[in-house]
């Protein structure tokens, strides 16, 4: 169990216990959080779970494998910060990591 | 007759669907009607052109429309093609969203991709709306103060919030279908289960709490919990889905209970004291009366002025009189905040003459107004 804080784009915070195992899209999901769909439900086949994570906690996911790197392809305003959030799956290490959401993920 | 596709360009020309023909560089090699008029572009308008007339790469997007169209046709049912859409820009520059179905084809050597579109734009706003809706709907009934949960035909839990994991202790995960049953003392399952099949049997469309009184849940530890409870049914596809909005009544149930204990002892004093006791309101109507107090009247007492009771015993009216507005007189300056006390000579029902210490007290509230008077009378006869 750790804490993630996903924040909107227009700066609404909400932090969440997240149980080990379970994917970020997921969780942010059951909690209602505004501006994660998650239409695919984690397939890694609709890139509607677009967030932005910083780099010292990006470090510490999982690598992005080459199918979420094309997926991101369908997704607005990509940077070098953007992951799937359905790709990462929560861990000790993880506890208190941070996502932005996207602005936009239709 | 038989068919024979002799002339295959009018056949994909007619096609219901909008398709076009690209070449492996990208270039529209042909395009049919249902696809013009989806774009408002006419067929040389398009054909030669590069796809991306057609479906424009975009700024804020990096999607290479090219080469994901080949990846796709290279995969027999790959899962992106049922949730990603394309942006396909109109003649008129409307921006819609198409989803493509795309297949790969040789000829003369060549590779060609037949390219199938659907316009999904007013799906996907509908689809958006109901996200949304659905969404703002939860966050409400996730805050509400109240449980709320809902069990499917059979009986199983199908909605929980947080406010019904707070009331029984059991976390959405550990609820959710489950029977409604790990929420219910044993002893009420019968009765329950009648009062449903009869809801559901029924022609309401719902139930108020206090149309049927107090129930009792229990909670994970065991214990039981008094409750209310509001029930909807909802028909959808021919399953009924029964929603009750539940509210835990412990502590309204403690506080009722403390109040009535408090009432009960204060009318244990009020009515065992000595003293002639009286409440009056801020007119000086008579809101209580104690039994010493009744004892010196010959009737009992109801919302009258407290002035005009018969406290006296006198002989002729003009002294009944003078007695009457003496009382009344001291009322008044009482109900204005004064505090009055005097001895006064009453005879008892009985006739005995008495020496009453008598005093009227104002009881003020927060804001120094008067809500209550109190009139206490002690026998001082023998003193
Ligand atoms: S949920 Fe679909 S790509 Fe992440």
């Amino acid at each position: 169990m750790g804490m993630v804080r996903y924040i909107e784009s227009n700066g609404t915070v909400h932090e969440i216990d997240v149980k080990n195992g379970t994917s970020l899209m997921q969780a942010a999901v059951t909690h209602m959080v505004p501006g994660i769909e998650g239409d695919c439900g984690g397939a890694c086949a609709c890139a509607t779970c677009h967030v932005y994570i910083d780099p010292e906690w990006r470090q510490k996911c999982a690598e992005m494998d080459p199918l979420e790197l094309a997926v991101l392809d369908f997704a607005w305003d990509v940077n070098e910060d953007s992951r799937l959030c359905c790709q990462i799956t929560m861990s000790e290490e993880l506890d208190g990591i941070t996502l932005r959401i996207a602005e936009r993920q239709y | 007759m038989t068919f024979s596709p002799d002339n295959i360009n009018d056949l994909l020309c007619s096609l219901p669907e909008p398709m076009l023909i690209m070449s492996s560089a990208g270039e529209i090699a042909f395009c049919n009607q249902a696809l013009t008029q989806l774009s408002g572009f006419s067929q040389p308008q398009l054909e030669g052109q590069p796809i991306t007339h057609l479906l424009p790469q975009s700024e804020r997007r990096r999607v290479d429309v090219v080469s994901w169209l080949s990846r796709w046709a290279d995969d027999p049912d790959p899962a992106q093609l049922r949730f990603l859409t394309l942006e396909l820009v109109t003649h008129d520059n409307e921006r819609l969203q198409v989803s493509v179905r795309v297949s790969r084809y040789e000829s003369h050597g060549a590779n060609w991709f037949l390219v199938v579109l659907r316009d999904v734009t007013s799906e996907h706003a509908t689809l958006t709306r109901l996200r949304h809706a659905q969404l703002v709907t939860n966050r409400i009934l996730a805050i509400g103060e109240d449980a709320v949960i809902s069990i499917d035909a059979n009986q199983r839990i199908s909605f929980w919030n947080r406010q019904a994991s707070s009331i029984f202790g059991y976390t959405e995960e550990e609820a959710l279908g489950h029977s409604l049953e790990m929420i219910l003392p044993t002893s009420l399952l019968a009765s329950h289960q009648r009062y449903v099949q009869d809801f559901l049997a029924g022609t309401e469309g719902h139930r108020l709490m206090g149309q049927r009184g107090e129930i009792t849940g229990r909670h994970k530890s065991g214990r039981d919990i008094p409750l209310e409870a509001s029930i909807t049914k909802t028909v959808i596809d021919g399953q009924t889905v029964l929603s009750a909005q539940v509210r835990d009544i412990s502590e309204r149930k403690a506080a009722e209970s403390m109040l009535k204990e408090s009432e009960a002892r204060f009318r244990a004093v009020f009515e065992h004291a000595l003293e002639a006791m009286a409440v009056l309101d801020d007119s000086g109507r008579v809101v209580e009366i104690n039994a010493s107090a009744r004892n010196l009247l010959e009737t009992e007492p109801s919302g009258q002025f407290f002035w005009d009771l018969n406290w006296w015993r006198e002989t002729t009216p003009e002294a009944l009189h003078e007695a009457t507005e003496r009382l009344r007189e001291m009322t008044g300056t009482v109900i204005n905040g004064a505090t009055v006390r005097t001895t006064v000579q009453l005879s008892s029902v009985t006739g005995e003459a008495k020496k009453i210490d008598f005093s009227l007290r104002p009881v003020l509230n927060s804001n120094g107004q008067v809500i209550y008077i109190i009139a206490e009378g002690r026998d001082i006869t023998a003193l």
